[in-house]
C-alpha cells in the first residue's frame, strides 16, 4: 500500500514536470494564437488585446501559469480552431478509439511475442531460434509509419481484403444488424492492429528470449531439474514464470515508443484516435489541440508505465509465499 | 551494465573481435556502402534530384533501366532523390546523435560525480524526459514553427534524445566513482572537470558508443516520420521521410516512390542495430546471456 502511494506520488511529480514543460513550450512558440493565425487587417489591436484578456494570455508569466494550471484542472485545454470545439471535446471523442486499438494490439502482440521468445529459448541456438531471431531483428528495424503504409498497400490495394481506413463504414445502413456492424468494425481493425502487432511483438520476443535464457541458467532451475521435475514443468513453472517480470517491465519501458508509433499508424489508417487527431492538428497548425494531445499522451504513458511497474513487482515470485520457498531453496 | 567491465579490453582488442564477427562486418559494409553511394550520388545518376524531367509523359513512370526506382508525381527521378535525401537524412541523424551524446555524457558525468541532492534532481528530470513519448515532445516543439530549418530539426532531435545516455553514463560513473584510480587521481589533486573527462570518461565510452550506434537508427526513423508528417525536412530539400510523404498520396498507383526510400531506411536501421549488437558483444564478451 505504501509502495502504491509512493508510485502515485512519483507519477504525479513527473506529470507536474510535464505540464510545466508544456506550458513553457506554449510560451516558447513564436507569437501567440492571436498574432499569427488570425493575420487580418480588420482585427484591431484593441480586439486582440480583448481576446488575450479573455483567453488568459495577458498579465505576467506567473499569473498566466496559474491560469493555465487552473483551467487544466477544470479540464479546459483551450479551443481547437480546426475542429471548432473545445480541445477536451475533440480528445474525449478520440481517446476511446485509441484505447481500443492499443488494447487489442497490446494483448495480441504480447501473446505472439512471448510465444515466439519462449519457442526461441526452448530451441536455443537451433534453426528455429535463428530463424525467428532474424525475423524479429527485421521486425524491430521497420520504421513505424512506413510499415503502416506497406501494410495498407498490401492489404487494401493489392489483396483488396480490407478497407483503407477509418474505424467503421460511414455508409453502413442505420438498420444494419449487430452482426454486420461488428464485422464492419473488425475488418477496419485488422490492418492497424496487424501493423502494431508486428512493431510491438518483435521487441517483446527478443526480451522474452533473453529473460528466459537468463532464468534457464539459474540455480533454482538446475535444482528443479535435479530433483526430477518434468522438463516442460521446469520450463513453464521455474523459468518462464520468473521471466515474466522483466518482460512486463519492458512493456512499461516500451510504452512511450508505442504511443509514438501509434501516432503514425493511426494517421496512415485514418483511425479516428489521438494520434490521428494530433497529426491532423499539426497539418492545420491547431496548436492548442496539439498540446492537448501531447499532454494526454504523456499522462497515458505515465499511468501505463506505473501500472506495468506495479504489475511486474507483483509477478516477481519472491513477492508470494510460494516464491519465498523457491528463494530459500535457491539460496 | 552496472560495472565498467570493458575497462580491461582496449580498443584494438575490440576492433579485432568486431572483425571476427561476420554479422558486424556485414553491417559495417552495408552502412559504408550506403554512405559512399549517397555521397557519390551526383556522380552516378545523370538526373538532378529537383529536375522535372518531362511533366507530360514521365509522371509516375514505373521502375525501368533508365529510372531504377521510377519517377514521382513531378516526373523527378526517384533514385536521384533518394540519394540526395539520404545525404540529408544521414547527416541529420549523425549530427543529432552527436548532440545526444554530448548532452547525455555531460549530464550523466555531472549527476554521477556530483553531490547526492544534485544527482537526485538531475535524475528526476531524466525520468520525466524518458516517460514522455519522444514523438509527442517533438510534435509539441515543432508544430508551431512555420518553416523548420534543418539545424533546428537537428537541435530538437538532439535535445529530446539524450535521457537514456545520461542515465547509462550516470549508472556507470556511480559504479566506478569509488574505484582506486579515481581516488588516486583525486588525491593527486585532479580538478573535477579533469577527473571527469580524463579519468572517468574513458571508462564509460564503450557503452555510450553502443547506444550512440543504436540511436542513429532511432533518430533516422524519427526524422523520416517527422518529415513524413510535414514537420521535418522541408519540401524543396529531399529527405527519405518527405519522399515517402510525396509517395503516400499516390501509394496505390505509384508504390515505388514509397517503397524505395523506405527500404533504404530499413537497411540503415538493420545495419546500425546489428553493428550496435556486435559492438556490445565485442566490448563485453563475458556479459552475454549465452547467445
Amino acid at each position: 500500500m505504501r509502495a502504491l502511494i509512493q508510485r502515485l506520488w512519483q507519477g504525479l511529480v513527473v506529470v507536474a514536470i510535464v505540464v510545466t514543460a508544456t506550458f513553457v513550450l506554449v510560451r516558447l512558440a513564436p507569437g501567440d494564437p492571436f498574432a499569427g493565425a488570425l493575420e487580418n487587417a480588420r482585427i484591431t489591436p484593441e480586439l486582440r488585446a480583448h481576446w488575450r484578456a479573455a483567453y488568459g494570455l495577458d498579465g505576467s508569466i506567473g499569473t498566466q501559469y496559474l491560469h493555465w494550471i487552473a483551467s487544466l484542472l477544470r479540464g479546459d485545454l483551450g479551443w481547437s480552431t480546426s475542429t471548432n470545439q473545445p480541445v477536451s471535446h475533440a480528445i474525449a471523442q478520440a481517446l476511446p478509439h485509441t484505447l481500443w486499438l492499443m488494447g487489442c494490439a497490446l494483448v495480441l502482440s504480447f501473446a505472439l511475442g512471448m510465444c515466439l521468445g519462449a519457442v526461441q529459448a526452448a530451441r536455443h541456438d537451433r534453426v528455429t531460434d535463428r530463424g525467428i531471431g532474424a525475423i524479429t531483428l527485421f521486425g524491430a528495424a521497420l520504421p513505424d509509419f512506413w510499415l503502416a503504409l506497406v501494410v495498407l498497400l498490401a492489404g487494401s490495394f493489392w489483396l483488396r481484403l480490407f478497407p483503407v481506413g477509418g474505424a467503421s463504414d460511414p455508409l453502413l445502413p442505420m438498420a444494419a444488424s449487430t452482426l454486420t456492424v461488428l464485422a464492419d468494425r473488425l475488418t477496419h481493425l485488422v490492418l492497424p492492429v496487424l501493423t502494431l502487432v508486428i512493431l510491438i511483438a518483435a521487441p517483446v520476443a527478443r526480451q522474452q528470449r533473453a529473460a528466459l535464457l537468463d532464468k534457464l541458467g539459474a540455480d533454482w532451475v538446475r535444482t528443479a531439474t535435479a530433483k526430477g521435475v518434468a522438463p516442460f514443468a521446469v520450463f513453464r513453472r521455474h523459468a518462464w514464470r520468473t521471466a515474466l517480470g522483466p518482460v512486463v517491465t519492458l512493456g512499461g519501458l516500451a510504452l512511450p515508443a508505442l504511443v509514438g508509433g501509434a501516432v503514425f499508424v493511426e494517421h496512415v489508417f485514418a483511425w479516428p484516435g489521438m494520434g490521428h487527431l494530433a497529426a491532423t492538428a499539426i497539418d492545420a497548425r491547431d496548436y492548442h489541440l496539439v498540446v492537448g494531445c501531447v499532454l494526454v499522451g504523456a499522462v497515458m504513458v505515465i499511468v501505463g508505465s506505473t501500472l506495468a511497474d506495479m504489475l511486474s513487482e507483483r509477478l516477481d515470485p519472491r513477492s508470494t509465499q510460494h516464491g519465498d520457498d523457491l528463494q530459500r531453496v535457491s539460496a | 551494465m552496472t560495472t565498467a567491465m570493458h575497462s580491461g579490453s582496449d580498443w584494438r582488442t575490440v576492433l579485432r573481435r568486431l572483425r571476427r564477427d561476420r554479422r558486424s562486418v556485414l553491417a559495417a559494409a552495408a552502412l559504408m556502402g550506403m554512405i559512399v553511394l549517397v555521397l557519390a550520388g551526383p556522380l552516378l545518376i545523370a538526373y538532378k534530384p529537383y529536375e522535372q524531367l518531362d511533366i507530360t509523359n514521365l509522371v509516375h513512370a514505373a521502375p525501368s533501366a533508365s529510372h531504377l526506382l521510377g519517377t514521382d508525381a513531378y516526373s523527378r527521378d526517384v533514385l536521384s532523390r533518394v540519394l540526395s535525401g539520404g545525404r540529408v537524412s544521414l547527416a541529420v541523424a549523425i549530427s543529432a546523435v552527436g548532440i545526444e551524446v554530448l548532452v547525455g555524457v555531460l549530464w550523466g558525468l555531472a549527476a554521477g560525480l556530483g553531490a547526492r541532492w544534485l544527482d537526485a534532481i538531475m535524475m528526476r528530470c531524466v525520468d520525466a524526459g524518458m516517460s514522455v513519448p519522444r514523438v509527442l515532445l517533438l510534435l509539441a516543439l515543432l508544430a508551431a514553427v512555420p518553416q523548420i530549418p534543418v539545424w533546428l530539426l537537428v537541435l530538437v532531435l538532439g535535445i529530446t534524445g539524450w535521457f537514456g545516455i545520461a542515465r547509462l553514463v550516470r549508472g556507470e560513473v556511480r559504479a566506478i566513482r569509488s574505484g582506486d584510480f579515481v581516488l588516486a587521481a583525486r588525491a593527486l589533486g585532479a580538478s573535477p572537470p579533469r577527473l571527469a573527462l580524463r579519468h572517468v570518461l574513458p571508462h564509460v565510452l564503450g557503452p555510450v558508443l553502443v547506444s550512440a550506434t543504436m540511436a542513429i537508427g532511432q533518430v533516422i526513423v524519427l526524422e523520416a516520420g517527422l518529415s513524413w508528417l510535414g514537420i521535418g525536412v522541408q519540401a524543396p530539400q529531399a529527405s527519405w521521410g518527405n519522399i515517402i510523404k510525396d509517395g503516400t498520396e499516390f501509394i496505390a498507383s505509384a508504390p515505388w516512390v514509397t517503397l524505395g526510400p523506405g527500404l533504404c531506411l530499413v537497411l540503415v536501421v538493420l545495419a546500425v542495430s546489428a553493428l550496435g549488437d556486435g559492438l556490445r558483444d565485442a566490448l563485453a564478451p563475458r556479459q552475454l546471456p549465452r547467445t
